[in-house]
Formats: structure tokens, C-alpha cells, sequence
């Protein structure tokens, strides 16, 4: 979840039913925060928390470096497990990057990238984001995000996340205000490996150019069977028109009962993405 | 001023014709004369008519006729702006060196709103620009001289170079080798009634989900089915993102209904400056934009473009 924080009293408190009903789910809590915000939150209002300054704890005080921060993520679960948790339930607050502020489109990367891992792990994870912080960073975060709260910011035109292994979900509106983070969002999601299945269950409306950039996930990094799953009637027939059904016949499109019909062989099951 | 000229096949460029006809016996006389000349020579052929004239043709035609496609204009023409693709599809699938085709194509019927026979003319002109430097294929255009007003008969004359009367063929001196405006994108368009529905897009103004939100509605009242209101809406979104991406800060959108027409205007300060058959070439993969208009095109039943220094227009038609 992306939560975009518009009132810090209405995010603690946020923060704290999240974490609460984690603890009730058995999983192990943490919260992740500025090294110098760390004693406001020390208490943790009674509840078991492990804090950490990713930048300092697990970046050396480096930039960010998404592989490292995905094998803490296994390892916390692994060990979280073992204690006998459920899993990790995480609230961070992403002024943490701020040591070495990221550009908005590598707050994207690494939230697409993050995202999957997450999925992967069955990790809860909120994201909290400052507009103040980040400026149009929030937008695009918030983008990939499968779920959005806070009343920071406004929800976002589009969203895309990651379901399980070659799978991505879009939902929203992508128009000529969101064109260039949904190319980006589709460019980070192709660039872990070739994207097979596109969930398009609650995309409500498409430009022509966001097609065209839907079909390019297709030959990136080359020409691949894609299926293109609950899509409604008005993209089928945009997608029609604009000829791509002849110049990508290795892309087709299904309802999500007909997931394996572009020809991979993976298990269902889903990732406990928040 | 006129001069005789050769059959079709003496010289090997695109041969645009205009043939006239005043009855359905005229007409079967020169198309099938046509046509049987492509079936001697192995040509490929396409016949581009009203449902009536294909089954009169069928007839006249009798085992040839499975030499010969057919495709019903009120399906391929509904829009006169899809002609040029269906025909760069068949010369694309038929066309071989040394080997030419044939098409017969009747854009203009008397039927035709005023609104659609200046784009049917502005399609005549662009077929020229289409195919002059192309491989060589005929094309032959028939024209109804009893039906059609002389002006439009007169017209037809400006865009083919080569005119067929009475089986006879002759150069056409008043053929325009360069129209100054082969789109007709010149052409004043009628204002929208006073009491259209007027929008601005833009920052600070709606958005175009907003937009979308209001064309679709007003599709939706005026009595357009769930699925031809989508087709519609996407096509208003589309081109009010082009007057946003390359008109300026603001796009005007009008939208209203006349008599079984759901129309919609966009309008920018911008003067187009583009290729005539901007939105009649099927997209690539590659290209990086200039899929909006092509897909209003395909999406709607009439596009008219208009473009000027004060600014360019699209209106957006479609039939209830």
C-alpha cells in the first residue's frame, strides 16, 4: 500500500491500526524511519517493533540499492518464520531515502522491483510518502502501488503492480497525464524479465499511446507470447484497429480463467502484495 | 480540355479514373469491361460498391466473379477516411512487380450528407498523394451523372486525371496535379449550435478523465448503444490529447447532437502542420506517436479536420 501522508497525527495513528493488526495476524512488526525520527517512535505504544534506518542499518549510509534492501526483505521473513511469526508486517516511511534523495523515477524502480519481492516473500508492506519530500516522486509511487491511503495526495491516475512471478495488474485511467510513468512503470516491470501476463481487470480507459506502450511489453526484450487478461470490450477493439492483432499474433487476450492460454506453464497462487 | 488516352495497361503508373455512368446498364457496361480485362491479364481485382451493385455485378460477372473480391462501401466507406487503408491493404497483398491490380471504388453515392461528400472529395484528391509514386495499379471511380449534382460531377473531374465516358477514356483538363489542400483541411466547418455543450481541457481546467466523463454521458443520452458511446469517448480523449500535446495549453470541446449525428468538437489554437494522410496510414510498431486521428478514424464515423492560423478543429461524428 502507498499511503501519501497529509497529517502526521492521522499517519501515526494509521501506522498503528496497520501494526496492530499485524501483531493479531502473528506477523513480526516493523517499522522502518529516519535514524533521527527513530526516538519519537521509540515506544511504539506498546506494541513489539523492531525500528530500523534502512540507509544507515542496511545502505552503510549509501544510496539505495534495491538488491541489497530485497535480501533483507528474504532474510527478515526467513528469520521472522523461524521465530515462529507469520511474516513481516512493515510501515516505512520513506523519508528514510531522503539521505540520498532518489529521482522520482527511481522511486518508481524500486517500488515496482520492491513490490514483486514483497509478493514474492507474502510480506505487508505500507509505503508512506511525504509530498513535501518527494514531489512528483509520490505520483509515480503511488502509481505502482496496488492500494492507496492518506489524504496527501490524490489517488492516482493509473496503477500497475506485481501479482506473481510474470504477472502485473493495471487499474486506473492512462492518459496523456500519466503516459510517461506508466512507459516507466512498464519499462521497470520488463526489465526483471519478460512480462507474460497483463491484468487489466480494473483499467478503466487507455490512450492509444498507452496501447502502443503495452505492445512494446511484448517485444521487450523480445517477441513473446502476452496475454492481456479482462480487458474490456473498447481496448480489444482499440487493440484491433490499430493493427496490433496481426503485427503481434503471439499476444492474445482472455479472461483471467484463460491465464495460461499465451503459453507459460505458471502455478497459480498470489503473493500477499499490500 | 480533354485528350484520348490509353487502356490501363499501356503505361505502368497508378491510373486514377472517374467513370460516368447514368443508369445501372451504364454502369455494368464499363465496370465489367474493366473488370473482364483484369480477369484476361490475371490481375487481381477489388470492386468497392453498394450491395446492390456487387449482386448486379455477381450477376453480370457469372463464374469470374470468384476472380473478382468484393467488399460492400457502406462497410468500407462508412468513413471515407478507411478507403485509403483498405486499398493500401489490397495492393499490398496483391501488387507484384510486373503484375498490376484493379479496384473499382464508388466513395460517392447520392445518399452521402454534405458533411461526408466533402471528405469523400478530399478522399479522391488523397488518393492521388497515396498512390502516384507507387507501383502501377488502375483504380476506376464511378459517378452517377443523374444522381450526383453538377458540381460534384465537376469535382470528380479536378481529382482523376483520366475520365471514362461511354467505354471512351481521355485525360481530364481540369485535373489538379497539386491541390493546395488535398484534405480539404480549408474547408469552413458550420459552428456548433448555441446550445452545445462547451468544455475546456487543460491545467488548470478539466482533465481529460473529465472530458471523457462528459462525452460519454452525453453519448449515452442522445441514444448511442454502450459500446459505440465507448468508441466515441475514446476518440474525444484522443484528439483533445493531441490539441494538448501539440496545440497548446487549452482545448475547446463542444459536444451536441443534430438530427441522428452525435457530434463533438475539438478545437486548439494550434495550426496543424502534418502529411495530408495524417490518420489514413495504418500505425507501425515503431512509430513513436500519430495513432490518435487513425484511431478516431476507426472509432468514428465521420473526422473532419480543420486547420488554419486561427487555430485547427476536429469534429468527430457519429451516427445514431
Amino acid at each position: 500500500m502507498c499511503y501519501v501522508i497529509g497529517s502526521e497525527d492521522e499517519f501515526e495513528a494509521a501506522a498503528q491500526r496497520c501494526l496492530a493488526e499485524g501483531l493479531a495476524a502473528g506477523q513480526k512488526l516493523f517499522r522502518f524511519l529516519p535514524a533521527a525520527a527513530t526516538d519519537r517512535h521509540a515506544a511504539g505504544n506498546g506494541l513489539p517493533i523492531t525500528f530500523a534506518d534502512p540507509a544507515r542499518d542496511f545502505l552503510n549510509d549509501g544510496p539505495l540499492v534495491p538488491e541489497v534492501m530485497l535480501s533483507m526483505f528474504a532474510e527478515q521473513t526467513s528469520i521472522a518464520r523461524r521465530e515462529g511469526y507469520t511474516g513481516i508486517r512493515l510501515v516505512a516511511d520513506m523519508d528514510w531515502m531522503l539521505a540520498h534523495p532518489p529521482t522520482p523515477e527511481q522511486v518508481a524502480a524500486f517500488e515496482l522491483v520492491l513490490d514483486k519481492a514483497v509478493a514474492e516473500l507474502g510480506v505487508t508492506v505500507v509505503c508512506a510518502y511525504r509530498p513535501g519530500s518527494f514531489g512528483l516522486g509520490v505520483t509515480e509511487a503511488a502509481a505502482v502501488h496496488p492500494q492507496h491511503a492518506g489524504s496527501g495526495h490524490p489517488p492516482p491516475l493509473f496503477r500497475m503492480w506485481y501479482v506473481d512471478d510474470d504477472a502485473w495488474q493495471i487499474s486506473g485511467q492512462v492518459d496523456l497525464a500519466a503516459i510517461v510513468a506508466f512507459e516507466r512503470a512498464l519499462q521497470t516491470a520488463a526489465a526483471a524479465g519478460p512480462v507474460r501476463t497483463v491484468g487489466c481487470a480494473g483499467l478503466a480507459f487507455i490512450s492509444a499511446a498507452g496501447i502502443a506502450a503495452l505492445s512494446r511489453l511484448a517485444d521487450t526484450p523480445a517477441p513473446h507470447p502476452m496475454l492481456i487478461q479482462d480487458a474490456s470490450g473498447i481496448v480489444r477493439r482499440c487493440w484491433q484497429v490499430l493493427g496490433l492483432h496481426e503485427l503481434q499474433p503471439y499476444v492474445k487476450f482472455g479472461d483471467s480463467t484463460s491465464r495460461h492460454a499465451a503459453g507459460d506453464a505458471r502455478p497459480a497462487g498470489h503473493g500477499d502484495a499490500a | 480540355m480533354s485528350r484520348t488516352v490509353s487502356s490501363p495497361a499501356a503505361k505502368q503508373v497508378f491510373r486514377h479514373e472517374a467513370m460516368f455512368y447514368e443508369d445501372l446498364a451504364q454502369f455494368l457496361a464499363g465496370t465489367v469491361r474493366f473488370l473482364r480485362e483484369g480477369i484476361e491479364a490475371g490481375e487481381p481485382a477489388l470492386v468497392v460498391v453498394d450491395a446492390a451493385k456487387i449482386e448486379a455485378l455477381r450477376a453480370e460477372l457469372g463464374n469470374d466473379a470468384a476472380r473478382v473480391q468484393f467488399a460492400d462501401m457502406a462497410n468500407v466507406g462508412r468513413n471515407p477516411a478507411r478507403i485509403i487503408p483498405a486499398w493500401k491493404r489490397f495492393t499490398d497483398e496483391n501488387l507484384r512487380p510486373g503484375s498490376p491490380v484493379r479496384g473499382i471504388g464508388e466513395p460517392i453515392w447520392a445518399g452521402r450528407s454534405s458533411a461526408e461528400l466533402i471528405e469523400c472529395q478530399g478522399h479522391e484528391t488523397l488518393l492521388n498523394v497515396a498512390f502516384d509514386d507507387g507501383p502501377a495499379w488502375t483504380l476506376l471511380c464511378p459517378y452517377d451523372t443523374v444522381a450526383l449534382p453538377a458540381d460534384v460531377i465537376a469535382e470528380a473531374q479536378r481529382s482523376h486525371p483520366v475520365l471514362v465516358r461511354h467505354g471512351s477514356r481521355s485525360s481530364s483538363g481540369a485535373y489538379l496535379h497539386e491541390h493546395p489542400a488535398p484534405a480539404r483541411w480549408d474547408q469552413p466547418l458550420p459552428p456548433p449550435p448555441p446550445g452545445a455543450s462547451r468544455y475546456t481541457a487543460g491545467p488548470g481546467w478539466e482533465t481529460l478523465a473529465a472530458i471523457r466523463q462528459a462525452a460519454r454521458t452525453h453519448a449515452v443520452r442522445a441514444g448511442l448503444p454502450a459500446d459505440s458511446a465507448d468508441s466515441f469517448t475514446v476518440a474525444v480523449s484522443e484528439i483533445a490529447s493531441n490539441a494538448l500535446t501539440h496545440g497548446g495549453q487549452t482545448a475547446t470541446v463542444h459536444l451536441w447532437v443534430d438530427g441522428h449525428t452525435v457530434l463533438c468538437d475539438v478545437t486548439d489554437e494550434g495550426q496543424l502542420d502534418a502529411p495530408p494522410l495524417l490518420g489514413r496510414q495504418e500505425p507501425t510498431l515503431q512509430q513513436a506517436g500519430g495513432r490518435g486521428l487513425w484511431l478516431a478514424n476507426q472509432l468514428c464515423d465521420l473526422v473532419q479536420v480543420r486547420t488554419g492560423p486561427g487555430g485547427t478543429t476536429v469534429r468527430l461524428h457519429a451516427y445514431l
